[in-house]
Order: structure tokens, then sequence, then C-alpha cells
């Protein structure tokens, strides 16, 4: 896993497994660096089980639940960033990561595919996207296109199409080119 | 530029069908491992196979979601299809290529790609 766009996707699915109900995810690049924050509203960590979360190492849990935190932490840590977790028992949990831009630092990879399969497998949840780069902000709310088409859902293929469509021009609009091609 | 209209077009004309659908007792459901041993091999990628073949092909009937670890780790990425009153199926190894073939013969045929299911001995 050694994409941000799958980092992102991670957090995303730890929240739809925190049962979630929204989740916020911002991505904002700078000349120097890339900041990863996502929220949600799920059930949350006491203190002593969100150490846990960050700190297990996680070579020795291979292909077990809960190395995804400490190997996302460890891939910021490398470009000389860090991982930060704050959460709260019921109320939800919020991951900032911060990677600093040189050559450790992994490629964005195809992001509009995460953002479309989370707003399309997890139809029963929510999701707010910003994504910014020197200025420009492109967003995507599932909250906006539900409203709009309901009762069709989400999943529906014309709607499935749509939201392709709309990632691929937004991406273009911020970044000037292909969202696969995003590099670091 | 995509306009929000568009996707109240969008409903006007899935309206009729929708409520076909909605309670329509032949939903297939299509299960990904999205967990961190599915998203490093790959569940993304075949994720977005699954949902683009079925956009191409019209099929509604049929949903995509995210489930978790299911303890074939070194297996993934895994897909689970259920057919109503059919035994589910779980596919192991996924890729992008196999996903469109499980939509054409499983999901339009109605036959079980053997050799990429669980056991199988390919």
């Amino acid at each position: 896993m050694n994409e941000l766009s799958l980092f992102v996707l991670e957090l995303a699915e730890n929240s739809a497994e925190a049962g979630a109900l929204l989740v916020k995810a911002e991505v904002r690049l700078t000349p120097e660096s890339v900041e990863i924050t996502v929220t949600d509203d799920g059930k949350g960590m006491t203190a002593e089980q969100s150490r846990d979360a960050v700190n297990t190492d996680y070579t020795t849990k291979l292909g077990r639940r809960g190395r995804g935190l400490p190997l996302i932490k460890a891939a910021a840590e490398k470009t000389g960033g860090g991982l930060s977790l704050s959460s709260r028992a019921k109320k939800g949990t919020r991951v900032s990561v911060r990677f600093i831009k040189n050559e450790y630092c992994p490629p964005m990879g195809d992001i509009n595919s995460v953002i479309r399969i989370l707003a399309i497998c997890h139809s029963d949840m929510d999701f707010r996207f910003e994504i910014e780069q020197s200025g420009k902000i492109m967003t995507f709310d599932t909250r906006v296109i539900k409203e709009r088409i309901a009762p069709a859902k989400i999943s529906c293929g014309g709607v499935s199409a749509w939201i392709r469509e709309y990632l691929n021009e937004q991406t273009e609009f911020i970044f000037g080119g292909a969202a696969n091609e995003i590099t670091c | 530029m995509k306009s929000l209209a568009e996707l109240q077009a969008i409903r006007e004309k899935t309206r009729l069908q929708l409520n076909l659908r909605h309670e329509s007792p032949d939903n297939v459901s299509i299960k990904v491992g999205l967990a961190t041993c599915g998203i490093e091999a790959g569940a993304r990628e075949v994720i977005c196979a699954f949902v683009d073949e079925l956009e191409k092909r019209g099929i509604e009937n049929v949903t995509v979601t995210a489930m978790g670890c299911i303890d074939k780790c070194d297996k993934e990425p895994v897909a689970v299809v259920e057919v109503p009153g059919e035994e589910k199926v779980t596919y192991v190894n996924m890729t992008p290529e196999k996903a469109v073939r499980v939509i054409e013969e499983h999901i339009v045929n109605k036959k079980v790609v053997a050799e990429y299911t669980d056991g199988a001995t390919v």
C-alpha cells in the first residue's frame, strides 16, 4: 500500500468499521507537504485503544486487523511527517497525517476511484471530500447528490457514471491532469 | 462541466424502474474485502471493475459493497457473490479482468466461474 489515496481509503474504511455515518476527508497539498485529515462520527476509542491503534507493531500483525494506522504512520514518518489521532468514545475519531514532499513521499494515486467506490460501496453512509491544491478546491459530498437523486440510489448506473465524470473534471481543474498521475 | 441538474435528469429517467427494483427479490450482492489486506492486494481496482462493468451493461439489480477481513488475507482481493436462492460463492485472488468475467458469466449467464473460487485447483 504505497499511495496516498489508498491511505485515504484505509482511513475511511476504519471509519466505516467504527460505525460512522458521516466521514469527512480533507487532502491539502502545498509545495512542501500533503496533509490528510479524516474525521468521523463513529464509535470512537478510549485513550488506551487510541494508543494501541497507532502504536501496534504492524510487522508482527501481517494479514491481521489493526495494522493500517501503524502502516500509514510509518510511511508518514519516513518522509519526516507524522500521524496524530484524537478520539473520544461514542463521539468519533479524527486522524491527521502529514507527509513532507520528498523522495520518500508516496504518489497520490487514483484518488477519484477511492472517492467513487466509497460513495457506492457504503451507500448507507455519507462522505464529504475536500481536496485543495494551491488555492484550488474541489469538493464532493454524497449528501448533496443523494438529495437530488432520491429515491434513486447512489449506486445506480447513471449516477455512478456521473460521479466518475464529475470527479475527473474536478481533478483536471485542480491538478491540470488525471488524478492517477499526481505525484509528490 | 457536470452539473447537479444532470443528476435530477438521471433521477427522472430511472424513476420508473426504481420502484420495481427496490424490493425486487432478485437483488444480487457482491461484497469485496476492503480491510487493509484487501486494499493492499488491489481491492480498489477490483471494485472499480465490478462497478464499471455493471454500469456498462446497464445491470441495476446488483449491489457492490465493502466487507471487512474474512481471514483469507493471503487470497485477497476476495469477492463474495450472493444470488438469492443460491449458495454464496467466494472468489479469491481477484483482478479487474476476473471481475469482468464474473459479471459476464456468474451474473449475466448464471454460471459460477469455478476456477476463480476458493479451493479451486488452478
